[in-house]
């Protein structure tokens, strides 16, 4: 497969839930727009340069959540009560888009509640379908620390919903 | 995880919050436009040409024929006969000695992909042959400007 093919087959398979995954982050349109370009014009370049990535959709989830902190970090939109520093990685709270369409879906309002880094992997895993492996790749934490994260969101999510 | 499957079936359903398509429409389309002009940005050798060995042959034999030269002379960019054409060019500057004779060529060069653009054009050809001109002419202008300086760096030299 040319390099072009292999970067388009990637794009048409993951643009459109990457671009989701970004503005459920950032509750910004244009903003979400602007990450998800960024994102796969990164993985272009390294296309072109030759690199050998395994796995497309990890690789693109990964820098698109770089960037996402990088964006937060640089407009400083968390006071220093929001920002929580765990194991050397800071975890910026995110003005996510679930306050928006919470009206509209039950799931929405549990995940609103949830904290940030609980309510990435959720997403990650079951809106992205990312495995555990790659969300682990992602994150940087060992599989087994995902699995407890996303049980205990479950949880979570599961009472609140009882509650709505 | 059982349990938990209204919980999950509720969550899979935010997959179907819009999102905006003619974007990524637009940005495919540019990236597939870039795709294209670095295919024919990159610098292809003659030997480039191997993969299509059936034409291979058959354009083999015409740049060692003056016949085959003569015949390439007219062609146009996606021809079968034009890299032929360019080949001979190469060749044909390579055995030039004297500077002066090279920026001559090279202008000659930059008037026939000119001539080339406007046939182009005239038969309502695409936008990609035409950017493979547009490379070429910038290619042959830089190495006429290279020349020339190097002239120039040379009778300076002299002089001093």
């Amino acid at each position: 497969m040319t390099t072009k093919k292999r970067f388009l087959v990637a794009y048409d398979k993951y643009a459109e839930n990457l671009l989701r995954h970004v503005y459920f982050r950032v509750s910004r349109e244009d903003l979400a727009e602007d990450i998800t370009q960024e994102t796969f014009l990164r993985l272009w370049r390294c296309v072109l340069a030759g690199d050998d990535i395994k796995n497309f959709k990890a690789f693109l989830y990964r820098i698109a959540h770089n960037l996402i902190i990088d964006y937060y970090r640089r407009h400083k939109t968390a006071s220093l009560e929001e920002t929580v520093e765990t194991e050397g990685e800071f975890i910026v709270e995110e003005k996510n888009a679930f306050e928006i369409i919470c009206d509209k879906e039950m799931a929405a309002c549990a995940l609103r509640e949830l904290d940030t880094e609980t309510r990435q992997i959720i997403m990650w895993r079951f809106i992205d379908e990312l495995s555990v492996t790659e969300i682990a790749e992602i994150t940087k934490k060992t599989a087994n620390n995902i699995s407890v994260i996303i049980h205990r969101g479950l949880k979570k999510m599961r009472e609140k919903m009882k509650n709505v | 995880m059982f349990k938990y499957f209204k919980t999950i079936k509720e969550l899979k359903k935010l997959r179907k919050i819009p999102v905006r398509k003619e974007f990524l429409l637009s940005l495919r389309a540019r990236f597939a436009d870039e795709a294209d002009l670095r295919m024919l940005a990159k610098p292809q050798s003659v030997f480039a040409y191997l993969k299509y060995t059936a034409t291979f042959a058959i354009v083999f034999m015409f740049v060692f024929s003056t016949a085959g030269v003569a015949l390439a002379k007219s062609s146009l960019p996606g021809e079968a006969l034009y890299p032929v054409k360019i080949f001979a060019e190469e060749v044909q500057e390579n055995l030039l000695i004297n500077s002066e004779a090279k920026i001559d060529f090279q202008e000659r060069r930059i008037e026939n992909r000119f001539r080339e653009m406007s046939s182009l054009l005239e038969k309502g050809k695409n936008g990609v042959a035409l950017a493979s001109l547009e490379i070429s002419i910038d290619k042959h202008f830089t190495s006429m400007i290279d020349q020339d300086f190097e002239d120039l760096e040379t009778l300076s030299f002299e002089w001093y």
